[in-house]
């Protein structure tokens, strides 16, 4: 049974393996890097370490990211290859869930390949569908 | 067995370092062959990597170990005297067991007879001579009190060097956590600063974390300090085979070997400091007959002088050889195509030396054993660059040359200027700052001029190309403050250096100093050229740290007006004016003709002989492949004549279609003319006018005519009307 921890993203649910993830900032404060793709926000300072801050709404829906100062920010777990540390904007936080299996579904055939690419799968909850999002596709190995 | 492989790592490490000590104790006793206390050390250096191996069973290192303890025992008992030849020999077999001792796994499969057999030859034929020998040596093979050695043997070193090894990466961790300490601290001083005089007892509490932790930071940093004698101590072995391989008499001296730096530092400058060095002996020092004609000492003397001045170390690479012949150096630069006539014309000597540090320029004039192997001297900037480090040279033609690096003492702390652009803050590492300069609109001394689209400002009859951080960077312009009168606005440049070249970067407004704990930059973001990498300032916010060489490539800065003095500032201005820059040169005939010079690719030197005839059509070689030439005096209404002369020049214009040549005898300069051609004299296809220069005409060429005559075919005239006359700068030109 995996567990996953919700989020919404301009009104949609998505969803990530909590054991993906570090910890949720809120009202975080970044630099902006001038020059930097579209979908990195900027980085931001967790005690000490970096953090390279995304807009995956970007990534999804391919275009450039506008967040005022101060939004919420999931902080992923440093994977293994190095001191990096990547967050990424949510509007806010939803639940941590235990997801059965029955509730899993394919990805429906007429998304679009660029959203498409970063979902795992879909799992329905009892009134909506989150999107499981594919964080190794989303940042990259 | 697991045990086992912990200590065959220490092994590893431990003989490493003895290794490294047995060669540089050997180069010292060429000097000094009697030197008793070199030759005790290396009889225990050697001696303990014996014991070692033998208890681990590493067959090929005990015996060749034991080679070499035998010899040095026989030396210590005055039975053997060493030779050149003799210390070349143990420089050899040392090598060959630094390379064993490197793999112990893979030991037992190198051959290591011939050196054995080497050392006991040196053994044998010595004492022969000499009777009594036996003392300190023993032939049979280690016995098993050696076995014990490791502890025993190693006590005195252990005791004198009072260390213990400690891995990189603890030190690393423990570099960072300190750092962050520091930012923690300024934190929490800013924090309580209101504070201090209300709550009792809180002020020399403060004071104290605060220089507990200033003084833990330094010894962290040390920590990872190394002396440059680490590096340079191979650097005597390098200098002796070279001058034995190039048949050069050359001493080297070093000075500051025991000057310290970061160890990261220390273990990247190896590379380039060996090329400087090999450069040194091989284009710089002259052969001794040679050095002798020149009124020099037959030895060739090449200095390392290394010393710290403030947070940077410089260290100084210099020989006293033959120096860089500034005018061969501006033929091979053209030659090259790396720059053209009129670019050279305007630099300083100083900015064409640091020409051969350029990608693809190598100085030898052939390529020998030693040096010019390709490995450029770009590659030696690149390395110093990386560092966060910058390279200068200085030559003098028949005195030598000096190359110069400046490198910070560590590459996680540096200093750095803070400056904001776009209401944000950027830090800028100090090397790269030469001065500031404060620019008032209306100040005679201090303009800044649009030339050929880029801003330069006039400063100390230099001009200096400008970018603003704000337009590179894409970021919001500062907003005209209210209150200001805007024409009394001061605008704040940097003096930014790389190098020879130097350029200024404006900026909204210039903070403050401060030394900053470098971070790399996150993977994401590797690409962006303008930043060597991310730090946290004091008020907890991040910062990107910029990169000179990155923010002039991505304002796409140029570098030729660079350093010019009056006279040749007047070229420029001209330039801007409406006048445009020709290269003026001869055919066959004494005509003078000219082509604009930003129509020409490169020109080439070639030899009269290099024409190849194919057809009716000459030929030449050009970068492997062969080139169309066109006699321009063939399709020009002007006079012909037989070359005399073996040297004639190609010129290679910018075309898109097939690349042509132009084959000329003669260049006269490249001088900036007016572009009001008299267009009645002359009316003939391929001449757009006339003009005039130091009193004689100038036949200006109209390239696409000219093509189109002398290669229909390629040229055809179909594109006529788009290239027309139109200053050759229509169509596909």
């Amino acid at each position: 049974m995996e567990r996953i921890l919700t989020f919404y993203l301009e009104g949609e649910l998505f969803g990530i393996d909590v054991g993906l993830v570090k910890e949720i900032n809120r009202k975080i404060k970044y630099t902006q890097v001038p020059g930097a793709p579209g979908h990195i926000v900027g980085l931001y300072n967790m005690r000490g370490q970096v953090v390279t801050i995304f807009d995956i709404a970007c990534i999804l829906h391919n275009r450039e990211s506008h967040i005022p100062q101060g939004p919420t920010c999931i902080i992923l777990k440093n994977d293994n290859s190095g001191s990096e540390h990547l967050g990424f904007i949510v509007d806010r936080p939803g639940d941590v869930l235990d997801v059965r299996d029955e509730w899993r579904q394919p990805l429906p055939e007429n998304v679009e390949h660029e959203y498409g690419q970063y979902i795992k799968e879909i799992v329905r909850l009892e009134d909506e569908l989150a999107a499981v999002i594919d964080i190794d596709r989303m940042f990259g190995k | 067995m697991l045990k086992n492989e912990e200590f065959i790592q220490e092994f590893i490490e431990e003989a490493g370092s003895h290794i490294e000590q047995i060669e540089s104790h050997l180069l010292e006793l060429a000097g000094d062959v009697t030197d008793q206390e070199l030759i005790n050390q290396l009889f225990r250096s050697v001696h303990s990597i014996k014991g070692t191996a033998g208890f681990f069973g590493l067959d090929n290192i005990v015996n060749l170990s034991h080679s070499m303890e035998s010899l040095f025992g026989a030396v210590r008992s005055g039975g053997v005297y060493l030779d050149d030849l003799s210390i070349d020999a143990l420089l050899e077999a040392n090598d060959c067991l630094g390379i064993m001792v490197k793999d112990p796994a893979k030991s037992h499969e190198i051959d290591i007879s011939h050196y054995t057999h080497n050392l006991d030859t040196i053994l044998s034929e010595d004492t022969k001579k000499v009777e009594g020998d036996s003392v300190g040596t023993s032939h049979e093979p280690p016995s098993p009190q050696d076995h014990i050695q490791p502890a025993g043997g190693n006590i005195p070193t252990v005791l004198v060097e009072d260390s213990i090894r400690v891995s990189i990466g603890l030190l690393n961790d423990l570099l960072n956590l300190t750092g962050e300490l520091v930012l923690g601290r300024n934190q929490l001083l800013r924090g309580l600063e209101g504070h201090r005089k209300h709550v009792e007892g809180l002020d020399p509490v403060l004071q104290n974390i605060d220089s507990i932790t200033t003084q833990l930071q330094e010894r962290v940093m040390q920590t990872r300090m190394q002396p440059l004698g680490n590096v340079f101590n191979k650097f005597p072995r390098i200098i002796r085979e070279l001058s034995r391989q190039l048949k050069k008499e050359i001493r080297l001296e070093m000075e500051g070997t025991q000057v310290e730096l970061d160890k990261s530092i220390i273990e990247s400058l190896a590379d380039p400091l060996t090329h400087l060095i090999r450069n040194a002996a091989d284009h710089g020092i002259e052969k001794p007959g040679q050095r002798e004609d020149t009124g020099k000492s037959r030895e060739g003397l090449i200095t390392i002088k290394a010393s710290q001045e403030g947070g940077y170390v410089s260290i100084l690479v210099a020989d006293d050889g033959a120096g860089i012949d500034v005018n061969f150096l501006k033929n091979e630069i053209l030659k090259k195509g790396l720059r053209t006539q009129e670019e050279l014309s305007l630099m300083e000597e100083k900015e064409i030396l640091g020409q051969i540090l350029l990608p693809g320029f190598s100085t030898a004039g052939s390529v020998t054993d030693v040096s010019g192997r390709g490995v450029g001297m770009d590659v030696v900037r690149t390395n110093i660059e990386r560092m966060g480090g910058t390279i200068e040279i200085d030559s003098q033609a028949g005195r030598g040359t000096t190359f110069k690096l400046n490198l910070p003492m560590t590459l996680a702390i540096i200093s750095s200027l803070i400056v904001e652009s776009g209401g944000q803050n950027f830090a800028l590492p100090q090397v790269n700052l030469q001065e500031m300069i404060r620019v008032k609109e209306g100040d005679k001394d201090r303009s800044i001029e649009i030339i050929n689209g880029f801003p330069v400002l006039h400063f100390r009859h230099k001009l200096l190309p400008i970018l603003s951080l704000s337009q590179v960077l894409d970021l919001p312009e500062d907003l005209p403050q209210p209150g200001k009168e805007d024409n009394h606005r001061t605008i704040r440049i940097l003096v930014l250096k790389m190098g020879e070249r130097r350029f200024g970067l404006a900026v909204d407004a210039i903070r403050d100093d401060e030394e900053i704990l470098v971070k790399p930059l996150p993977r994401h973001l590797k690409d962006l050229k303008c930043y060597s990498g991310v730090t946290i300032l004091g008020d907890g916010k991040i910062a990107m740290i910029l990169d000179a060489e990155g923010l002039a490539s991505q304002g796409e800065l140029k570098f030729p007006e660079a350093g010019s003095d009056p006279k040749k500032k007047q070229d420029i201005k001209q330039a801007a004016t409406g006048d445009r820059t020709m290269l003026l040169f001869s055919c066959s005939g004494a005509e003078t003709l000219g082509l604009e010079l930003s129509l020409v690719s490169r020109v080439e030197e070639i030899k009269h002989d290099d024409i190849e005839l194919i057809g009716e059509r000459e030929y030449i070689e050009f970068r492997g492949r062969s080139l169309e030439l066109i006699r321009p005096e063939e399709h020009l209404p002007i006079s012909r004549n037989e070359y005399k002369d073996q040297r004639l020049y190609v010129i290679i214009p910018k075309v898109t279609g097939p690349p042509v040549g132009l084959l000329i005898g003669k260049i006269h300069d490249s001088v900036s003319l007016s572009w009001d051609f008299n267009r009645q004299d002359i009316k003939a296809h391929g001449i757009m006018g006339t003009t005039f220069w130091n009193s004689r005409t100038v036949l200006a060429l109209d390239l696409p005519e000219l093509l189109q005559k002398a290669a229909p075919e390629d040229y055809g005239a179909g594109d006529s009307d788009t290239m027309g006359s139109g200053a050759g700068r229509g169509g596909r030109y």
